[in-house]
């Protein structure tokens, strides 16, 4: 590159102009290149002359990433070459075949009454079931054939041809059942319906009801699948939230109401200072409902969050009089201390679902996200100041939401959980 | 304008129709003429960020929901932009914080609590806003700041405290500054850019060529072709300046104070080479076998 003579780089930088600097934006939608043509010119301009506002549009600006994988690079052309073969063209479309050639049998052969199937994503309950197979038979004027009638049937079908069988949601609709021809339709129908009749009769949708008792002997409709995990129907069920409240931890098998519009249970914190607390602590109880309810009244799927706000459901939380962290789990009756890092001297304690806050003297801030089980120190700071006064209250009104108060009257909040904080 | 109220999803964020004309006016004051034409004012409403507008003035306000989005896009960017501007984790996290602190408004004015994102204007991304924000911090609270060195560590390298010569004052020949400056003076913003990127800022060739959206050979011979432009001008100034061509090119070659710092290395060099030899052939004389 041509050398500049030094003089010529010294009144480069000597004939600076000591115009006002471009706002922020403006340097921004520079470096965006997103600026009109003639506030672009200007900004250029005093680009030419202002030495910082070059450093910081050049800081501003995101690095590429320069590290292509050669590897990566070579590769490709060879990778795609070989793509290209018709050898990995014909398998991929064997494979495909394979797939859907599985896809058809696994449903050919899947057994019809799998009673209530929550689905893990589907925030509908799908049923396989309806209610009124029998009237669909008799509505469509044919009669039910005896054992060895319905046998041949089915195996003709299932030589045949196949059906594609659509149940919609939500649960409250009559299933719809997609057919390629009128005749094949019906003859479907019935192969499935006779497959049904050979099956007890599950129970209709309202009948799992909170009063009803669970439909009996078939063994797939006494359980209720969520998210993978089962759930054994409770002979005497109850009010969900009232079982579900009254579990308490270590609680080994849970009621679940099927309900097709269920209400909307959401979750709920409540803090409040009991009475038998000294005036100094705080006391928190929390509730939970961990099984939520979407709009249209299907079920969320279970997330570890779900499994250890159930554990820690019904606790409740407080500090002693000697600075020790307490938690009961029989609604303030007894109470059990929970060993925090081997720390003592907590004044104040704030819990939501499983994720609990204990504070105390010096600064002293203890976090556990399991219910008590591990407990992490945090150390908040604010512009590398360190807290340091004595905690005299925390309010988390969620995981990520909080505010503590110390002797000093500092505020300290964070909305990420703790990972940072400000100080008012 | 109702159009780009529900573009914007400003009222999500609790702004009324009126309150987000009223943030659109605050933007057209600060970057329109006063008598502005209204195509030019629909022109300018329709290139900003809006939806990234209405965060930032939500977050200015203190609307929680918006800081919750506001956190989950940009928390950790901000920790990595602030990385990759200073280069150092304890600069950055400080200098992260900072930004952090200032965003959300830890100052009040009249009562009211005062945020840097109530300045956002949207012209760009939020994003890249913050980005230019955290440069500016870093630009103007970091690199002003001299180096602390320990005492101690000096003494250990070795380091001497010697006083910083001063230079003698540079005599440039006026003519060749005047015929400099001519030259300079009729580079275009670009090109003027372009050679102090490169020769005064040390910026590489593809950082001025991303900062231009330009490809880097064309930079490179942009460089090369001013470089070369502006010596053949200088020279014909000059010229014109009553020195002869030789007397020119030797003007632009060579810098007086390189010169005579050439010469104090010389002399400091030969002076070092000669101390006392005669006193040592003496010493070793005497040492001799015994």
């Amino acid at each position: 590159m041509e050398q500049l003579p030094k003089i010529v780089q010294e009144r480069l930088q000597a004939t600076a102009t000591p115009e006002p600097h471009p706002d922020p934006d403006l340097l921004t939608a520079f470096a965006e290149k997103s600026l009109a043509t003639r506030e672009h010119a200007q900004v250029l301009a005093h680009l030419a002359h202002c030495a910082d506002c070059r450093e910081i549009v050049s800081l501003a600006q995101v690095e590429e990433q320069v590290e292509v994988p050669a590897i990566a690079a070579s590769a490709a052309p060879a990778r795609l070459a070989w793509m290209r073969g018709p050898v990995l063209r014909w398998g991929a479309v064997a494979a495909c075949i394979a797939v859907v050639a599985g896809a058809v049998l696994i449903r050919q052969h899947r057994p019809p009454a799998q009673a209530v199937k929550i689905a893990s994503k589907a925030p509908t309950i799908a049923l396989n079931q309806d209610e009124t197979f029998s009237d669909k038979v008799s509505s469509r004027g044919m009669t039910v054939p005896g054992p060895e009638g319905q046998k041949e049937i089915v195996a003709k079908l299932e030589r045949d041809q196949q059906v594609k069988l659509a149940v919609s949601a939500p649960a409250k609709a009559a299933h719809s059942v997609r057919a390629q021809a009128g005749a094949k339709q019906e003859l479907a129908d019935s192969t499935r319906e006779l497959k049904l009749l050979n099956r007890p009769a599950p129970r209709p949708l309202a009948a799992l009801s909170p009063s009803a008792p669970p439909p009996p002997s078939a063994p797939s409709s006494s359980a209720v699948v969520v998210g993978g995990q089962s759930f054994p129907l409770n002979k005497a069920a109850k009010d969900s939230k009232t079982d579900i409240a009254n579990a308490g931890v270590g609680s080994a098998s849970e009621t679940v109401t099927v309900v097709s519009a269920a209400p909307e249970m959401g979750t709920s914190a409540v803090m409040a200072k009991t009475s038998n607390a000294p005036s100094t602590t705080q006391t928190v109880e929390v509730k939970r409902d961990p099984f939520r309810h979407n709009a249209s009244g299907g079920l969320q799927s279970r997330t570890t969050e779900d499994v250890s706000a159930a554990a820690a459901l019904g606790a409740r939380w407080t500090t002693s009089p000697d600075g020790q962290v307490q938690r009961s789990t029989d609604g303030g009756k007894t109470w059990q201390p929970v060993p925090v890092a081997g720390q003592s001297g907590f004044r104040a304690v704030s819990a939501y679902q499983s994720d609990i806050w204990a504070g105390g003297d010096g600064g002293l801030l203890y976090h556990s996200s399991d219910g008590g089980a591990h407990w992490t120190q945090v150390k908040p700071s604010f512009l590398g100041t360190p807290l340091t006064a004595n905690i005299t209250h925390i309010e988390f009104p969620d995981t990520r939401h909080g505010k503590l108060t110390t002797s000093n009257q500092e505020t300290w909040a964070t909305m990420d959980g703790g990972a940072t904080w400000l100080k008012r | 304008m109702e159009e780009l109220y529900r573009k914007s999803g400003a009222e999500k964020f609790g702004f009324s129709s009126g309150q987000f004309a009223a943030i659109l006016e605050e933007v057209g004051t600060r970057f329109l003429a006063p008598k502005a034409a209204s195509e030019e004012t629909r022109a300018l409403y329709v290139s900003l960020k809006l939806e990234e507008l209405v965060l930032a003035r939500a977050c200015a306000a203190g609307h929680e929901r918006a800081w919750d989005t506001f956190l989950v896009r940009y928390r950790e960017k901000l920790y990595d932009m602030a990385t990759g501007i200073a280069r150092q984790s304890s600069a950055a996290r400080e200098l992260a914080d900072g930004i952090y602190a200032d965003l959300y408004g830890t100052t009040e004015r009249d009562g009211k609590r005062v945020s840097k994102l109530a300045s956002y204007c949207g012209r760009g991304s939020l994003e890249g806003w913050l980005r230019t924000v955290m440069a500016q911090e870093f630009v103007n609270r970091y690199r002003k700041q001299k180096r602390l060195v320990s005492l101690d560590e000096e003494s250990e390298e070795g380091a001497q405290f010697t006083a910083k010569p001063s230079d003698p004052p540079a005599v440039v020949d006026p003519r060749v500054e005047s015929a400099t400056d001519e030259a300079l003076g009729v580079l275009n913003s670009e090109d003027r850019y372009v050679l102090s990127a490169y020769y005064l800022d040390g910026r590489t060739l593809a950082e001025i060529a991303r900062t231009l959206g330009r490809h880097e050979s064309t930079i490179s011979r942009k460089l090369d072709k001013l470089a070369k432009s502006l010596r053949k001008q200088i020279v014909a100034g000059l010229a014109l300046r009553g020195m002869s061509r030789r007397q020119a090119e030797e003007a632009l070659e060579v810098d007086v104070r390189d010169v005579s710092v050439n010469i104090r290395k010389h002399l400091t060099q030969k002076s070092g080479a000669q101390t006392f030899p005669e006193k040592k052939a003496e010493a070793g004389a005497a040492d001799g076998p015994g």
